[in-house]
Formats: C-alpha cells, structure tokens, sequence
C-alpha cells in the first residue's frame, strides 16, 4: 500500500507570481516550479522599474541629483539623502557644523521607524491579520506630519544638502517629536502584544525560512537580515559615521536566523531609534544648518566609495570624480539587491504560504533593486 | 406581548385557504403556499444579510480606528444596498474555456445548500418552519452540499489559481465537520433529541443552558463552525494575499454577489445554530422571544467578526493538522465524558 | 590590519602584478592584472590573516581610454576592508567571472554585463537583469552610448 501511494505521478508545474500581486511589494515576477504546494525553485525576474538613474548621474550636477537619490527607496529616502551627501561632502572634504549633524541624525531615524512600520504593516498583511496595517500607519501620519513640518514634503524630502541640511527646524518640532516618542513606545508593545506570541502567528514564522550565517555572508546580505542570524554587525556602531559615536543604542541580533528572528530584530530596532530620537533631542545645539559651498560645485578629482546602514541593509555610493561639475560615474549599492539574491536559496522546499511569509520577512522593496 | 406565535404556520394555512377559495387544484395550492412561505425566510435571510454586511464593515472599521462608510445614508446604512446594485449592474463575464454548466450552477449550489437549513432554526417560541423531529441532523447533513458548489466553482473555472483554492477548500471543510458534528452530539446526548424546538425547550432558565454543561464543545463548535465558513483564521480558500481570492477568482458581477450573500447566510446560520443548541435559543425574560433570539446570534456573529479582525491566517497543512490532530481527540474525549456523566 | 598591513602582505605574495590606487574610505586599494585576478581573490578569501568574506560591491566604469570593474571587499572576522579593479581594453572586454569564489557576485557581473558590454568568463547564468528582454539598442552606461530622446544638460563653468 505504501509503495502504490509513493508511485503516484505527480507533476510538477510552473506557477507565475506576476507583477501584479499583493504580496510582492512591487513590481517583481517570480517564476515558481511547484510540486502541490511545496516550491521546488524559483526565479525572479527583476528589472521592471529601472530608471537607469546611474546614467541620469552622468548628466546632472551634484546639486540637482539630490532630489533622483530620494528615489531610489522612496520609503526611506532621508537615508539615500544622507548617503550621497555624505559622499561627496568626503571627497570634497566640506565640513558639515554640529547642529546639521544632529538634525540628520534625528531625521535619518524618524525615517528608519517610518520604513520599518512600512515593513511590519505589510508583513502582518500578508500573514492573514489585517488590523496592525492601519495600526501602523496611524503611527506613520505623526511622523509623516513632523516631516512636512519641516521640509514640506512626505514622502520624497530632498531636505539634505552638501554641507549640510536645507533648512531649520522649527521652534514647535522639539516638543512634537518628544510627545510623538512618547506616544509611540507604548504602541509598540500593543503591536507585540497581537503579533510576538500568538500561537497562530508562531506557527506561521518559528522555523520558517532559514538564513545561515554563511549563506548570508556569501551572499552579501546585510541589514537586519544579517543581524538576524545572529551576527552583530551594524555600521553605526562598528564603523559609526556622522555623530553616532556620541549616541547610546543597543544592537539587537537573533539567534534561530528563521523569520521570527528577522521580525524581533525589525521590533526591535524601532525602539532603539526612539532611543536615539530623544537622546539627539536633548543635545542639539545652536548654531548654523550649511556650510557655504561654492555656487558651481566642483569637487577634485578622484574616487570614493562610502556606505551606510539603512533599513534594508547597506547603502553605499562610489563616485567617481573628474572635476568637472557633474559626476563622471555614480554607481548605487542598495540592500535589497543583494537580499533578494538569496531569496531562491532559502524558500526551496517550503510551501507557497511560507514563500510569502519569508519574502515579507526579507523586506525587500523593488525600486532599490531595480534603480 | 408582541410574540409571533407560530407565524409561519398560520400563514401557510391562509394562503392555502385563500387559494382554495379562488378554486386552485389542491397540489398546485400546496405548492404556491410552501413558495410564499420560501419567499418570505428568503426575504428575511436578505434583510440579515444585508444588515450583517454593514455591520460588519462598521465593526471592523471601528477595531481598525476608522470608521467605515459614513457617506451612504445615516453612517452608512444604504452602503449594502448600494452594493448589491452595483453588482447587479456589473457584466457577468465568463471565462472562455470554463465549463459553462458548472460555473454556471455553483454559486447556486453554495447559497440554496446555506438557504435549506433555515427551515429548521427555531426563531421563536412556535416560530419555526418545520419542526422535524431529526432537525439538528438535517441541518448537518444540507450544509455539506457546500463542499460541492466550492469545488464545481474552482474546477470549471479553469484557472490554476481556482483549482488550488477549490481543493484547499474542500478539504477543509471536510476535515472540520466531523468534530462540528461530535461536538453537538454532546448537546443531544444531553438534550435527548434531536429536534431544535425540543433542545430549545429544555433551555428554560439561564442555569440550564447547555454552554454550562458543555463548555469545551461550545468552543469545539465555534472553533470548527468558523473553519466551516471559511472565515479568518481559516480563510485560506479567499486567501487575497497569496491566491488571490481563491475559487472565486474567476467570477464577477451577480454570480460573485451570490458567494458573498451565502458567505453572510452560513455567518448567521452558524451563530444561530450555537444559540439555539447552547445559549438556550430564544428563552429569556421580559422581551419577547424572537429578540432574544436576535440578541444572542448577533453577539455570537459580532465574536466571529472580532477573531476575523484580530489575528493571522493559517497555514494549510497547519490548519488539517489542528482538526485532525487536536479538535478530534478533544471532541472525542468530550463525547465520551458526556456519555460517561449524563 | 591596518591598510599598510595588507598592502605589504599582499604585494609580498604577487609582486610586480599590483599597481597602486586610490580610493578613498576604502584602503587600501589596487589596480590589480586581469590574469590573477581569481588566483587574487582565492587568496584573500582564504588566508587567515586576511580573510575577506563580503563582497560588499562591484562596478564597472567606461573612461575614454579603458574599462575598469571595481571590486569593493570586506572581512567580518577582522573588520578591514580593501578594493581593487581591474583594467580593460576597449575592444573586447573580458575577466573571469568571481562567482564560483563570491558568490554575491552572480547579479552584479549580469548587471555590469548588460549595461557595458563587458564579458564575464565562465558566468553560470549570463542573462540580462535589468533591461528588458529583446533589448538590442546598445549598452547604456557607455559614454558614447545615446538612446533615442537623449539631451544633453547644459555644462556649468
């Protein structure tokens, strides 16, 4: 009896995860061989939202390529901001004063707790529970506000300059944002309270998609993805660039490197950059927000290439500089590109639900990988 | 005051007088007064169904801080019916390779098996189509014809994405109706019959309730009526973020409205039937029965409704390991211990 | 290790192949011949000392006179970095494909592929990444390289 019900011809067929999905946070075709349910491999098809924005570097001055970098990752484009500021400001060796340092800083990681809500939203959405969604992006409303309060945009902020940042803060933002961390805390544990041990939410995450360490390391996986298998390794504390030497924050690493892994480590960081939020609010000093830059910018010659930790992983930039007022090569190092590598490696063998449950976990947004 | 008595009844036997009157044979006057008295449950499964799908927009709105629909009359009121309309109004398509028979008959399949069980659910005191004396077992037996429609719906559509949804379905709505069953048997080891209006007799006082009795089938019953209805956390079959929408993928305008309407119908059907086996039916003081009846359904849909909105969808394979593997021990544990102690 | 450190071990063991580079934020940095360069790579992957585990990037680059690929690596173990390109001629770009040492580096060579027309030996899936299938409109990221509604922007003094 055991050996008739073995012999039975199953065939395998091939099932198209389009474009268009719900579950696919963008435009990604996944082109799955499926045995029943059990995926038997899998292969993305990437490339439907480049912008080719390398080749529009070439032909714009640094200055006017600010506002392309936020859309690199629109969810977190303070950071794609930060970074190529950053970059060009080392090459050129632009000082940037102390109260810009701390308004970046304050920025950078109102943004980081807004993507990650982003993240958890659309997580939970996919795992079948509707209601942390709204929950969520309730949250993001107060941060988005803050954001417009500032620089008048809320989603793509083109608020970062060479030298430093475009323009102050008001006088009512310091108390905003302490009344909005101190909002804020509280709902985190509410989300935790409907997600962490819900034995039903256990079951579809404990165990689930699991990431070696060396497989992440060979891949070049980094991020919370990377934190998630148990490595600690942040760039803001172990290679800290801007200010972050002076801020107090923890690192928070997993140890199963299985999605409930990567979803504690996500939890988690969106308190520490609260930590950080207030910490940069108690010591923000007076002073200017830029340094004078000559009006036709031209950096010396010459290359460089300097990364960042942004939500999904490392950011990095390498430019390369011939003098002349606009780039000579701008070349992009996003997270997500190199996440989503490894996502064929460790979704064989598991189910089709299970596929979804470990993409979500591996936050990938397309436009970063596609540029 | 205000009681029905036994509405049903009573209108039967006027209609079938008033044809008799006008001279009609005797078995097509049969047949009329049983469609007068079919129209009008339809009639009310409409009404229900149309408050049922407000409401739940409204609640679920409320538990996710927002209010749900506020422009269509008095905080929304109009927005079913306005729904119905738009549905009505909308092509009905059909695939070009489906099997035109059966995409055509499964919606009708899935809401006529929900429709049939009706006429045994006690409303009231009397209030009750046809007291068959083996109620609970009918009603059982009609909503399996379910399983039926969903596969007819997944299969000639002819889409991949149906066909898994349909077969996902299907097995569980099998798997769960063997601890739904056991868990009621418990009711009726207890009750000594099988006939609704008689379980519900033997309810008189709130300390008689059988949920008191027959705690664990009661959330037995609830955990596998709502795995029936595929409802969240088991509504992998309409599972939207990774089928998209399952067997019903293919299937617009009236024809959808149906699976939806029957949806809603086996919401109700579910909580009426706990009602009436475990909350005491339609017993209570002061108001009149039927509003009890009212009252404690919609507590019980409004409990169904509050789980959809709170918590994670099951995996499949997880889902058949639940009932197999834990439901039906424990109902089998609890008809034994019921057996053992009555 | 300090970037004078790794320079000196691994000029040690290839003398006369590396020529030196400068990029800044990543030292030390090397321009390093295309005939070594997975003998190279097997090397610094492998050695204790060095040890570089993360390839963190790679990119190509057209100058008037050459090609060049940049690799950018990074050790975990002892947190140094190094980077290094290789030069191409004009005609017929080709280097050995880093995949079977690094792993990370299937997509980036695929990407660098099909912007700039440079060929990756031994590349276990040489498909396009990024542009659209059927495309035969040339490599973009090339200088010379002008699409249909390509327009200037106006140089600043």
């Amino acid at each position: 009896m055991n050996q008739e019900i073995s012999e039975i011809y199953t065939e395998e067929f091939f099932v198209n995860m389009g474009p268009q999905h719900p579950s696919t946070h963008g435009v990604l075709r996944l082109l799955l061989k499926m045995d029943g349910e059990v995926v038997l491999d899998m292969v993305p098809h990437v490339g439907y939202l480049h912008r080719s924005m390398e080749k529009i570097a070439e032909n714009r001055t640094y200055f006017q390529y600010i506002p392309y970098t936020d859309r690199i990752d629109y969810s977190c484009s303070m950071f794609c901001n930060q970074g190529f500021v950053m970059t060009v400001e080392k090459l050129a060796n632009v000082p940037v004063p102390e109260r810009a340092e701390y308004i970046r800083v304050i920025m950078v990681e109102l943004n980081r707790i807004a993507s990650h809500l982003i993240w958890l939203g659309t997580f939970s959405l996919d795992l079948g529970a509707i209601t942390p969604f709204l929950y969520c992006f309730r949250e993001r409303e107060k941060i988005l506000d803050l954001f417009e309060m500032t620089c008048g945009q809320r989603l793509t902020y083109n608020y970062m300059r060479i030298g430093g940042v475009s323009r102050d803060i008001t006088p009512e933002f310091i108390p905003m944002t302490k009344e909005f961390v101190k909002y804020f805390l509280p709902r985190v544990d509410e989300y935790e309270d409907i997600l962490t041990d819900n034995p039903i939410f256990l079951s579809r995450t404990k165990g689930i998609g699991i990431l070696d360490q060396e497989t992440a390391i060979d891949n070049g996986v980094t991020g919370p993805s990377l934190r998630g298998t148990g490595l600690k390794w942040d760039l803001r504390k172990n290679e800290p660039y801007s200010i972050y030497d002076k801020f107090d924050f923890e690192i928070p690493s997993g140890k199963a490197s299985d999605v409930w892994d990567r979803y504690t480590v996500r939890i988690k960081e969106m308190r520490e950059s609260a930590k950080i939020v207030l910490q940069a609010l108690e010591r923000i000093p007076e002073g200017p927000i830029k340094t004078k830059t000559a009006a036709v910018f031209k950096p010396p010659e010459g290359e460089i290439y300097l990364r960042i930790e942004a939500p999904r992983g490392e950011m990095g930039f390498y430019i390369v500089s011939d003098g002349s007022p606009k780039p000579y090569r701008v070349k992009i190092r996003t997270g997500s590109f190199s996440n989503l590598t490894v996502l064929p490696i460790i979704s064989r063998g598991w189910k089709i639900a299970d596929l979804v449950a470990i993409f979500g976990s591996l936050d990938v947004v397309l436009p970063e990988v596609d540029r | 005051m205000f009681e029905l008595g036994n509405l049903f009844k009573n209108i039967y036997l006027w209609a079938e007088n008033l044809f008799y009157n006008w001279g009609i044979p005797q078995i097509i006057l049969e047949l009329l007064s049983m469609v007068i008295v079919a129209g009008m449950i339809i009639g009310f499964i409409t009404l229900a169904v149309l408050f049922l799908v407000w409401w739940e927009r409204k609640v679920s709105g409320h538990m996710q801080s927002r209010f749900g629909p506020m422009r269509t009359g008095w905080h929304g009121w109009l927005q079913t019916i306005i729904d119905a309309i738009k549905l009505i109004l909308k092509e009905d398509t059909t695939p070009e390779n489906a099997d035109k028979g059966g995409f055509f008959i499964a919606p009708i399949i899935v809401f006529v098996s929900a429709f049939m069980a009706y006429i045994c659910i006690p409303f009231g005191k009397g209030l009750i189509v046809k007291d068959l004396n083996i109620g609970i077992l009918y009603i059982m037996a009609i909503t399996t014809f379910t399983v039926i429609g969903l596969l007819t719906a997944g299969w000639s559509s002819n889409n991949k994405y149906s066909i898994l949804g349909g077969f996902r379905s299907a097995a569980q709505i099998i798997s769960y109706e063997v601890p739904l069953t056991l868990s009621v048997l418990g009711v009726v080891i207890l009750a000594q019959s099988l006939s609704m209006q008689t379980i519900t007799n033997s309810q008189k006082h709130i300390w008689e309730w059988y949920i008191w009795r027959q705690p664990v089938g009661f959330l037995i019953y609830l955990v596998a009526g709502i795995a029936e209805i595929n409802r969240t956390p088991f509504d992998i079959p309409e599972a939207e973020q990774e089928l998209v929408a399952g067997y019903n993928v293919e299937y617009s305008g009236m024809k959808f409205a149906m699976f939806f309407f029957a949806e809603y119908t086996n919401l109700f059907l579910v909580s009426a039937i706990a009602t009436t086996l475990f909350l005491g039916g339609w017993n209570g003081p002061f108001l009149p029965s039927w509003l009890w009846f009212f009252i404690k359904s919609f507590f019980l849909v409004f409990v169904i409704m509050w789980f959809k909105w709170t918590f994670p969808r099951l995996r499949v394979d997880q889902l058949m390991g639940f009932a197999w593997k834990f439901l039906l021990p424990l109902a089998f544990i609890n008809l034994i211990l019921t057996g053992l102690f009555a | 290790m300090s970037p004078e450190d790794i320079k000196k071990i691994v000029t040690e063991r290839f003398p006369d192949k590396l020529k030196d580079a400068k990029i800044i934020g990543f030292e030390p940095s090397f321009i390093v011949e295309k005939d070594i360069l997975l003998e190279f790579c097997r090397y610094i992957r492998d050695s204790k000392e060095l040890s570089f585990d993360l390839l963190s990037c790679m990119s190509g680059a057209d100058y008037p006179d050459r090609f060049e690929v940049i690799y950018f690596l990074f050790s975990f173990t002892h947190k140094h970095k190094v980077s290094f390109k290789v030069q191409l001629p004009k005609e017929n770009p080709e280097v050995d494909s880093l995949t079977p040492v690094f792993p990370s580096a299937n997509w980036y060579e695929r990407e660098i592929a099909e912007l700039f027309g440079i060929k990756f030996k031994n590349h276990p899936d040489p498909r396009p990444l990024l542009l659209p299938e059927g495309w035969d409109e040339g490599y973009p990221l090339r200088k010379d390289w002008t699409g249909k509604d390509f327009k200037r922007m106006p140089d600043l003094k």
